[in-house]
């Protein structure tokens, strides 16, 4: 879109107006879950295992009941009588509210207390005395399977091992037969470890139970109020909870990237406990409880192969991975796949075939996984390739820019059918990756390594070409409890014109506010600072699936351009009423129909709005509204290549990212500050990953990576300076044409960087290094030969 | 997380006293900082309780201890223990071998070969400072040990805290010595 259709005034689409939302966030005037305080409110704080696996021999609350602010303390077996101990999970598993007779995973719930102020349930949860008899710990997902590992969930009937299942895609035969006619395998073993979202706001909720009116209220930090309040009431409908009594709200939330789409325990207690006790109950998170016991992102064990010839053609992939799901698959997963879209692994470049399987286990972990700030899985997948594409260049020792040019989906093969049955939109990767490197210089950047290698200095170059699967999505792939992934708009315009558009997503600081706003501008004229956007109120919002997936623009934004559209076609009607012809004789420009060659005979939407109202013709209901759900046809594929430029400190194997340039493909763009905003923010957060965070566990199961102190979320300091670029090829199928771009450089970031630190190093035998990249591996890497 | 803690120091006595001491659960534990010992549980295991503090973190450990093998012939003793954190915030086991060397008259080496696993709060915050704590915690149990066999039990050591248990800022302060100590050494270019 090289012109705006708008005038700044109108912002419309491609205008870089500043956002709505944020005059009450920089003031500080948002209102979050903690800020919602409730006459009579009572609190609830969490009591959590110190064991990893450990059975339960009692639970003593009586010290705990004697302090003067605890007002009750629930238990496993208080929950077993409402049949809420146990919950499914949206992977057709089940997982523990709390927990009846053993604890499998280190700060699992095991009680909540309920009090009157923060500082007495805090108090309270010290005095329950919980006796354990420590169990065997499985850590380590590879013995996960061993004869002799014991069974994490003997809950379950018929589970004999810690093997949950076994998924697969691609055609097997055929891409073995390339292997064993290709002149060159490269294999790697690459581990993606657990990470966390690490919102700045934590998890909580405030439920209100009025046992009058039997209404349940619950401002919850939640990505997908309309899918939680569907799934309250059908496990919850046995205690008399039915979903027209049930209000969710999602008020500001600070920070989602996944992490708040899973239904966590302490909803459920909280929620529990306000219907039993008729009293309004507050649950926040304290950081401690959100690292360790919310789900985790990733942990995936990916043994990858590449075949290819040796003059660089990419015949044939294969990749066998082994999924550490905790203690049980509780994966915020949309998809019908139990591996999500991780066969969106032979990425931007034409493989003849491709073979993935992955096989999910049980381990004394919590449950999870989500997808931090990606598709389900996309990161892990486009890590494994963009990985294995570089190694594949290292061994025929061609340059990586020349070996993905060459094997990259060329820009006529779109729509594209990958080998894994995804079928891509559209896509330009040649120019992306091209631009990139005009950008940065690539050609003196490897002149200037060579001459650093020279001197005994270490440099690298790192390239990632993604591509990107969002949009969740088109039925055929996607629901959630069989509920289609559709989103809604619904738009209301007033009688003088201005509107209130309302959505079934949520906004988690992506500025929804004023890029929905921006699509009713472009579509209708109507400036944005004229339409009001809603969201997150299930008694208000249209039905939706929530904020995830990038799939805000992909599903909801377009169903605002379909409402328009609806809205349009009406406005038409009372424009020719109103200007005394016929609609075949009107032409839309923004803002207006007017009379064809007759410029001046013009009526705006303004005027339109108010005779709606006022003076609609007979025959035609009054109003001007529209309500669109809009299912998509396909997912889309946004792409982009990155080109990071790392120095390394060969003394304390520090890596500094010294350039890192970005060149993003998300289809039309809304607002492009905006964009550039997410694709910085992104970037932090691929950074993150590739050099700092992992949430470990010692052989006990101890969680060693659970309080700030370990668990290192990159500052201003240590995040380089990003250099943005865009190249624009629409999506074909998209009513605005665009994307998504949210998740793209998370996803892109980490192998870029990954690339360049092994580019650096290369030249000693390095081949590959598991992120988070510390400086102790770095510097291993670089003394092993050294050190006897 | 595991820990291995091997240890090798001398007595001022002899090493029949030394013996009978160290095979007395009772006894020992009257040198372990915050160490209570509670009852004979009867086939060489003994029930004791241990309170450590670290920073804010008070645990109290209710244990047994069991003399596994005592082989007085070869001067040898295994020992296992095992805690629990009375109100459920973690546990530790130990497993420890144990030897008496005699070296003169009055003179006895006591060797230790120990693995502790510890599991909960303690290993999950305190994993950056439990060798330092257990670097502590043994000075003060051999200084007190000694003091007891060697007769100068009045020489209290400076650092124990009044009310006997392993007290935090003591511990804190040792460690941080010990972790500042470890930085200088590698400053000065020493290895480790």
């Amino acid at each position: 879109m090289s012109k705006c259709k708008t005038s700044p005034e109108v912002g419309g689409m491609g205008h870089s107006v500043k956002r709505k939302e944020d005059a009450r966030f920089i003031r500080g005037q948002g209102t979050y879950v903690d800020d919602v305080v409730r006459p009579g409110m009572v609190y609830m704080d969490i009591v959590r295992s110190p064991y990893a696996h450990a059975k339960i021999k009692s639970i003593n609350t009586e010290k705990a009941l004697a302090h003067p602010g605890v007002a009750a303390v629930i238990t496993g077996e208080t929950l077993k009588e409402y049949n809420l101990h146990m919950m499914p999970t949206l992977m057709s598993d089940t997982q523990m509210v709390l927990p009846i007779d053993k604890v499998c995973y280190q700060s699992q719930e095991v009680a909540a207390v309920i009090g009157t102020d923060r500082y007495s349930v805090a108090d309270g949860i010290e005095l329950v005395e919980v006796e354990y008899e420590p169990l065997p710990v499985v850590v380590d997902p590879f013995k996960a399977t061993d004869s002799d590992a014991p069974i994490i969930r003997d809950d379950k009937e018929g589970q004999e091992s810690n093997h949950i299942w076994h998924w697969e895609e691609g055609d097997k035969a055929a891409t073995e037969e390339i292997f064993n006619n290709s002149d060159v395998v490269v294999k790697e073993r690459i581990y993606i470890p657990r990470i966390h979202v690490a919102s700045i706001e934590t998890c909580g909720c405030v439920s209100e139970f009025d046992k009058a009116t039997g209404q349940l209220t619950v401002w919850m930090t939640t990505q997908a109020p309309h899918a939680i309040r569907t799934v309250l009431a059908l496990v919850a409908g046995h205690v008399g909870l039915q979903e027209d009594k049930i209000r969710v709200i999602s008020p500001d939330i600070g920070g989602g990237f996944g992490g708040k789409v899973p239904v966590y325990p302490g909803y459920v207690i909280a929620i529990a406990a306000s219907v039993v006790t008729g009293l309004p109950v507050k649950w926040i998170e304290d950081r401690r409880e959100n690292l360790q016991a919310d789900s985790f992102a990733r942990d995936y064990h990916m043994d990858c192969e590449i075949a290819a010839d040796k003059d660089g053609t990419l015949n044939g992939l294969r990749i066998k991975t082994l999924a550490d799901n905790g203690y049980a698959d509780a994966a915020a997963n949309p998809s019908k796949y139990p591996a999500g879209m991780f066969s969106i692994c032979t990425g931007s470049y034409d493989f003849k075939n491709a073979f993935v399987e992955v096989d999910g286990v049980y381990t004394n972990k919590p449950p999870g996984g989500v997808a931090y700030r990606c598709s389900f899985r996309v990161t892990e997948a486009v890590h494994a390739i963009e990985r294995m594409v570089d190694m594949v260049a290292d061994e025929i020792m061609m340059d990586a820019a020349e070996l993905r040019m060459k094997n990259f989906i060329p820009k006529d093969a779109f729509p594209y059918h990958s080998p894994t049955g995804w079928e891509y939109d559209s896509g330009d990767y040649h120019a992306a990756l091209q631009l990139a490197m005009d950008n940065i210089g690539y050609d003196e950047l490897l002149k200037e390594q060579k001459e650093k290698r020279e001197r005994g200095e270490f440099m690298g170059i790192g390239i990632c070409s993604f591509t990107e699967v969002v949009g969740a999505g088109p039925s055929k792939d996607f629901d959630i409890l069989g509920i289609k992934m559709f989103d809604s708009s619904e738009i209301r315009i007033h009688p003088t014109g201005k509107a209130i558009a309302r959505f079934g997503t949520k906004s988690q600081g992506q500025g929804h506010e004023t890029t929905y706003a921006q699509i009713i501008a472009e579509e209708l004229g109507i400036p944005f600072t004229d339409v009001s956007v809603e969201e997150g109120d299930t008694d208000t919002a249209p039905y939706g699936l929530g904020t995830y997936a990038s799939r805000s623009t992909p599903t909801a934004g377009a169903a605002a351009a379909m409402a328009c559209r609806k809205i349009k076609a009406k406005a038409k009607k009372i424009a020719a009423h109103l200007l005394e012809t016929s609609e075949e004789d009107l032409e839309w420009e923004v803002g207006k129909f007017s009379v064809k060659g007759v410029p001046d005979k013009a009526v705006t939407i303004q005027d339109i709005a108010f005779a709606a109202y006022t003076n609609h013709p007979q025959g035609l209901e009054a109003g001007l509204e529209a309500t669109h759900y809009y299912d998509p046809p396909n997912l889309t594929f946004p792409f982009g290549s990155y080109i990071a430029v790392v120095d390394i400190d060969s003394g304390t194997g520090e890596v500094k990212v010294r350039r890192f340039m970005a060149v993003d493909d998300c289809g039309n763009i809304i607002n492009p500050m905006i964009v550039e905003g997410q694709i910085h923010g992104g970037l932090t957060q691929g950074l993150a990953p590739a050099l700092y965070e992992e949430i470990s566990y010692d052989d006990e199961g101890n969680i060693t990576g659970g309080s700030f102190m370990e668990y290192l979320v990159p500052t201003a300091v240590e995040t380089p300076h990003w250099e943005t670029d865009k190249t624009i090829t629409p999506s074909p199928h998209h009513p605005i044409g665009a994307k998504g771009v949210g998740e793209s450089p998370t996803v892109g970031a980490p192998p870029a960087i990954v690339n360049a630190v092994v580019d650096a190093l290369s030249h000693l035998g390095v081949k590959h290094i598991d992120i988070p990249i510390t400086p102790e591996k770095v510097w291993r890497a670089i003394h092993k030969n050294e050190v006897a | 997380m595991k820990v291995e803690i091997s240890k090798t120091f001398d007595v001022n006595a002899p090493s029949k006293d030394v013996w009978d001491f160290m095979t007395d659960v009772k006894k020992v534990s009257t040198c372990i900082p915050g160490a209570e010992y509670l009852e004979d549980l009867g086939d060489n295991r003994h029930s004791v309780l241990l309170v450590v503090k670290v920073g804010p973190i008070k645990s109290k450990y209710r244990g047994e201890v069991y003399l596994k093998n005592i082989d007085e012939e070869k001067q040898i003793i295994e020992i296992e223990g095992k805690g629990t954190d009375i109100k459920g915030k973690g546990g530790a086991n130990m497993e420890l071998n144990g030897a008496i060397v005699a070296k003169e008259d009055n003179l006895t080496e006591v060797v230790g070969d120990s693995t502790v696993t510890i599991q909960g709060m303690l290993a999950q915050f305190g994993s950056r400072m439990v060798e330092d704590v257990s670097n502590q915690l043994f000075l003060q149990f051999t200084k007190s040990l000694s003091s007891k066999l060697e007769g100068t039990e009045e020489n209290k050591d400076v650092n124990d805290s009044e009310d006997n248990t392993l007290s935090g800022m003591a511990v804190a302060s040792a460690a941080l010595r010990g972790v500042s100590g470890r930085l200088m050494d590698k400053i000065k270019g020493k290895d480790e």
